[in-house]
């Protein structure tokens, strides 16, 4: 097993600058946009470009991720964005705009590269998995003209590649951490697809065939509406999401994300394995993510309640 | 044959100092790395995490002490070594286990304490005492083995067999 003691440390170290829950609640109280730039400029957001603080820091992320780890172990946090950026590059072709500012650094594919693909149709130049889902995502949606079968399509592809990586990788924590993105994403496609009351047929195609739910009766609670998918979800691991399903579906999808932060939190106590670092760049991008859902609910003059419930847990 | 015993009696020496010392050096090594990865972030924390580097090295110091002190015995260090039975010799040889074995095993175990330590301290330095008193329980062990293996070693020069 491989130890990454040095990593970790400087892991550790970088922790302590993570923004805590009361950092949160101060930003969230600022009066104002500026007081808010101010506010996370103090605490490490430094960009000379008002309208996206976090872009520097983004950077600097990966940039520290790439130094704590080799390839293999970072790998499971670089294929979501190769899909992101895979779904961008398709439906950036497919409208015929300009989608290189879509894109997004850190995938183990360039952007530009998948964009080029993409857009030339010509994918040797990715790796065949990848080829194979900008070719099949390009025909679907040139086919059906359905942006969200592509995004399902997509989505499912990442699943997967996430859970095979994990397998790969030998490592619980990585394991756990891909059955647990399976599963938050299905629970959400599962409650999209039963507030929208979608036929089965849709759903079978929408949901992932992968995590540690027993998905055919997922598929069915789904179709049976949000009362069923509830009380499918109770009993399970994931219980305290079906009391958020009944309030709204930002507070459900924030408690997804906070089931994966409570996982990620076991991480602090470990010293020797690859978890903390997976677990610090979850916990640093959802920073990023708090802090941009924040700046822009302050520039648009939302109601601090309506921002706030879209919050997730912090790390520290 | 007649040599037996002082060859046990040094080759329990030299155990001691080798096992102890590889724990030490594995533990040492541990600590330093989780050491060089909180001063790659904060230099200043430098000297604290220094300290936590050191507290697995006592136990290569202690196989070093019982070494020493069994090569006096026998009369190796200062050159007047005699024919050692190969009973005493055998003994000499038990005597130096403890320390030997238990130092291996606990300098790796302080090592893990140490390196856990160090990153308590790279979050909370102020914390940096009790990260101290957790490495250093696994001491008492090491010190232990360090005083059964020492007061043997001059229990058997007292022994005419």
């Amino acid at each position: 097993m491989k130890e990454f003691t040095y990593s970790i440390a400087r892991v550790r170290a970088k922790e302590a600058a993570l923004l805590t829950k009361q950092d949160i609640e101060q930003l969230l109280s600022v009066d104002s946009r500026d007081a808010a730039l101010r506010f996370v400029r103090d605490r490490g957001y430094r960009s000379d470009d008002d309208s996206d603080v976090t872009a520097e820091v983004q950077k600097e992320l990966w940039a520290f991720i790439e130094e704590l780890a080799d390839e293999e172990t970072i790998r499971i946090l670089r294929l979501p964005v190769d899909y992101h950026n895979i779904k961008a590059s398709v439906k950036a072709v497919f409208s015929g705009i300009d989608g290189e500012d879509l894109l997004i650094d850190g995938g183990t594919a360039d952007k530009k590269e998948i964009y080029e693909c993409v857009k030339t149709r010509e994918y040797k130049e990715l790796d065949e998995r990848l080829a194979e889902v900008c070719e099949e995502a390009a025909v679907i949606l040139n086919q059906t003209q359905d942006g969200q079968l592509c995004d399902i399509y997509i989505d499912k592809a990442m699943l997967a590649a996430v859970e095979d990586a994990a397998d790969k990788s030998g490592d619980a924590f990585m394991k756990k951490y891909a059955d647990m993105l399976a599963d938050t994403s299905n629970l959400k496609t599962a409650y999209r697809c039963a507030v929208s009351e979608k036929n089965l047929s849709f759903i079978e195609n929408a949901v992932y065939d992968g995590g540690t739910f027993n998905t055919a009766e997922l598929k069915k609670a789904a179709a049976g509406g949000l009362n069923t998918l509830c009380e499918f979800v109770e009993p399970t691991e994931y219980g305290s999401c079906a009391e958020y399903m009944k309030i709204s579906a930002a507070v459900f999808e924030r408690q997804c994300a906070d089931e994966i932060m409570r996982f990620m939190e076991s991480a602090r106590y470990e010293s020797f394995s690859s978890a903390p670092i997976i677990a610090y760049h979850y916990a640093k991008t959802a920073e990023i993510n708090t802090v941009r859902l924040i700046l822009s609910g302050k520039l648009n003059k939302l109601a601090d309640d309506m921002i706030r419930e879209r919050v997730c847990m912090t790390y520290v | 044959m007649e040599n037996m015993g002082m060859v046990l009696a040094l080759a329990g020496a030299a155990l001691a100092s080798i096992l102890a010392g590889i724990g030490s050096a594995v533990g040492v090594g541990k600590a330093g790395q989780a050491a060089a990865g909180v001063v790659t972030e904060d230099p200043s924390k430098f000297s604290k995490v220094l300290i936590m580097q050191l507290l697995p090295g006592t136990q290569g110091i202690y196989g070093l002490l019982i070494a020493f002190i069994t090569l006096s015995q026998i009369g190796i260090l200062g050159g007047s070594a005699e024919a050692l039975s190969l009973a005493k010799g055998f003994l000499y040889f038990a005597a130096c286990m403890p320390i030997a074995i238990v130092g291996l095993l606990s300098a790796i175990s302080q090592g893990k304490a140490a390196v856990a330590g160090i990153m308590m301290i790279a979050k909370k330095p102020d914390q940096m005492s009790k990260g101290m008193i957790f490495a250093a329980m696994v001491e008492t062990y090491a010190i232990l083995a360090l005083l059964v293996s020492i007061l043997a070693i001059f229990g058997i020069a007292g022994l005419n067999i």
